[in-house]
């Protein structure tokens, strides 16, 4: 595999999430098929401008090409993004990284914890357990933002909350606008202690700030469980994804090819962390 | 893979390379302002061979300061990417056996995991490398103990592998495309005696070295001690944050990229240039820096040579050349660093011994 192996994607459509985040679904313009699993991340840009890692928030359709971003303009790719409309082209490489390990769920109760648009890669995630619903016991979202205008996939949230096959606390920290969602206030930590989970038979997912993961990991390892049973997506500067260019190391991993997804106490050992 | 070994006088070795400069570029050893750098040559007189050490290593003509990585071209439909060009075969004359092994760490790092570098591996196929032995040592370099040296033993790397005899060197052979070069010189084939004047080369250099370090248990003791206070005083009291350690550095492989855009709007290229973990931005994310203190800095630049590199492929990032600290504008040296831990783990262990004794009675 090269590290310079680019393709050609689409604006098929957009939707607004809040007002600084949006989600594009893609199409390839070259290949039928694109795979990924969820969890991996594109590195997506334009020439000129540059690239970012943005995360699949979708789940890869069989024989499909098509794949969903969900973006947070914070600089000069992703405010460039952000300006996307339908039918514009964009270049990306990837898949990229281990994703959720969707392998270890079964038979397992499934604590996701996302905070803001970290909710983003844990979505795709959730679509795969609601297909395989039957093969996972309980399943529990929590799910933190910092205002209710801060909530992104509106839509999906109803539904889940909407479904009994799965548990949803959505909380946020300030209460400022009437919502169709039944929300609570607070840090998601407040809610952690609450909930009805054998931790020997749990396993933890976290995507959100990587200081809310540390609060949330450690409240975790505070209730019984072991390190290796919760999972955090992090996020670092990357340039190439390949694991070459070096910005996204973190002691002996390199966040774009042994993660983004790390078990907790795979590293947590090494320093510059926040967990 | 074809291995062989043969003597060749000193008044046939240089007519031999000026033949192959005739289809390679030449690169090696030259003095300039009373040091060595290695360089393009113009003619094979300017090499000097019996030179001690450089402040870059080879690496820079295999992985580029600066080099463009892809082109784009605007069209109406999206981009189109252009063709890159080809890598210019190239002769590396002179690499010692510590930078011998630092492009073998970097071979390990851009084509020996998941992913290869394109642009790496076009230079380095395109690359033919003539090592040569040390005589003497330099008094920063600590190869010996790094297991780097004196005498490089991989039979990979390289295409030759000079040592010097005096009037004629050694030159051992690796691969098909060496034997094709020697071919045409019918040299005199070397024997058991030669290849025991190169050991006896090897331990009369590895007697020499001043600088030492023991690597026994330095991973654990590097990893058991991130929050020493030897990270912070000396990024405090001696660090400057001037990246020369890790420009210098011949593993370092860090880059950046940025897009240049050409006046007609059309074309683009993207460039990727050696980047710094020693630069404040390196670690930055919107939000946060995950590097932001001095002494996170100094520290990840020192626990990845001598430690995290182990996990990640295989051997150390530091093949003990002793550039870091040569070129450092405050002679900060990592070797010094571990010692001062090394220091502090052994008075732990006697304490804690006297405390057993003390328990036992
Ligand atoms: C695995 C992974 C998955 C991600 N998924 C998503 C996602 O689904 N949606 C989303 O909106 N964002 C995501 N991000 C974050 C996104 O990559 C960054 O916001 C983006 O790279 C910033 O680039 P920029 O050019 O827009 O900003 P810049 O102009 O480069 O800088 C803006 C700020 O972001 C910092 N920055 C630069 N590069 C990165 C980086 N790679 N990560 C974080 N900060 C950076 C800069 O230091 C600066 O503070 C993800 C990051 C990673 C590593
Ligand atoms: S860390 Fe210093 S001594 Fe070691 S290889 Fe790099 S420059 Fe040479
Ligand atoms: S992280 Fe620092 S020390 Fe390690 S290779 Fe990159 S620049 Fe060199």
């Amino acid at each position: 595999m090269d590290s310079i192996d680019y393709q050609m994607a689409q604006v098929l459509d957009i939707q607004m999430e809040t007002a600084a985040i949006k989600s594009y679904l893609f199409t390839c313009v070259e290949s039928k098929i694109f795979r990924f699993s969820p969890g991996q991340f594109n590195m997506i840009g334009l020439p000129g401008v540059g690239e970012a890692a943005i995360s699949f928030s979708s789940l890869a359709i069989p024989g499909s090409n098509q794949f969903t971003h969900t973006i947070a303009g914070v600089g000069n790719v992703t405010r460039f993004l952000e300006r996307l409309e339908i039918g514009r082209r964009v270049l990306f490489r990837g898949p990229f990284g281990r994703g959720w390990p969707i392998e270890e769920i079964i038979g397992k109760d499934l604590l996701i914890v996302a905070g803001g648009i970290g909710l983003a890669p844990l979505r795709s995630f959730l679509f795969y357990c609601l297909e395989n619903r039957n093969r996972i016991r309980d399943v529990v979202l929590v799910y933190g933002a910092r205002t209710t205008d801060d909530m992104v996939f509106a839509k999906d949230l109803a539904d889940w909350q909407a479904r009994d096959d799965i548990e949803t606390i959505y909380c946020v920290d300030q209460y400022n606008k009437e919502s169709s969602l039944r929300l609570q206030v607070g840090l998601v930590t407040r809610f952690l202690e609450k909930l009805e989970l054998d931790y020997r038979n749990t396993l933890a997912f976290l995507c959100g700030p990587e200081i809310m993961m540390r609060f949330v990991a450690r409240n975790l390892l505070f209730q019984g469980y072991a390190g290796d049973q919760i999972y955090v997506s992090l996020e670092r500067r990357m340039r190439c994804g390949t694991g070459h260019c070096g910005h996204c190391q973190i002691g002996a991993k390199f966040v774009c090819q042994d993660g983004p997804v790390f078990q907790y106490s795979d590293i947590s050992r090494f320093a510059d962390t926040l967990l | 893979m074809y291995t062989d070994a043969f003597l060749i006088e000193k008044d046939q070795f240089s007519p031999w390379l000026e033949v192959l400069h005739q289809e390679f570029r030449l690169i090696g050893p030259i003095e300039e302002n009373g040091f060595y750098t290695f360089a393009e040559i113009q003619s094979v007189r300017d090499l000097a061979l019996n030179y001690d050490t450089t402040m870059l290593g080879p690496r820079k003509f295999i992985y580029h300061p600066e080099e463009k990585i892809c082109a784009f071209r605007k069209t109406p439909e999206g981009f189109e990417i252009e063709p890159l060009g080809k890598a210019a075969p190239q002769i590396l004359v002179g690499v010692h056996s510590c930078d011998l092994h630092a492009i073998l760490v970097l071979d390990k790092v851009f084509l020996k995991k998941g992913f290869q570098d394109r642009n790496y591996r076009m230079w380095r196929e395109a690359t033919v490398i003539m090592g040569i032995h040390c005589t003497g040592v330099c008094p920063n370099c600590f190869c010996a103990s790094m297991g780097t040296g004196p005498l490089f033993e991989p039979k990979e790397g390289y295409d030759f592998l000079l040592t010097d005899f005096g009037d004629r060197y050694l030159i051992e052979l690796l691969g098909e495309r060496a034997e094709k070069f020697i071919l045409p010189l019918k040299l005199q084939r070397a024997t058991e005696s030669d290849f025991k004047k190169k050991q006896e080369i090897g331990r009369k250099v590895e007697n020499q070295f001043k600088k030492k370090i023991d690597t026994t248990h330095l991973v654990d003791i590097i990893l058991r001690n991130q929050n020493h206070p030897v990270w912070k005083r000396t990024a405090e009291e001696l660090c400057l944050g001037c990246t020369n350690c890790t420009m210098v550095c011949p593993t370092c492989f860090c880059y950046n990229q940025k897009d240049e855009i050409g006046f007609d709007l059309i074309h683009y290229e993207r460039k990727r240039y050696w980047d710094s973990c020693q630069e404040l931005h390196f670690a930055q994310v919107h939000g946060g820096n995950f590097r932001f203190t001095r002494m996170a800095r100094l520290r990840q630049f020192v626990t990845h040579k001598l430690a995290t590199w182990v996990e990640q492929f295989g051997c150390f990032g530091c093949i003990g050349c002793g550039r870091c600290m040569t070129w450092c504008p405050t002679g900060i040296d990592l070797t010094e660093i571990a010692k001062e831990i090394m220091v502090t783990e052994q008075n732990k262990t006697i304490r804690m011994s006297e405390a057993q004794q003390f328990e036992n009675g």
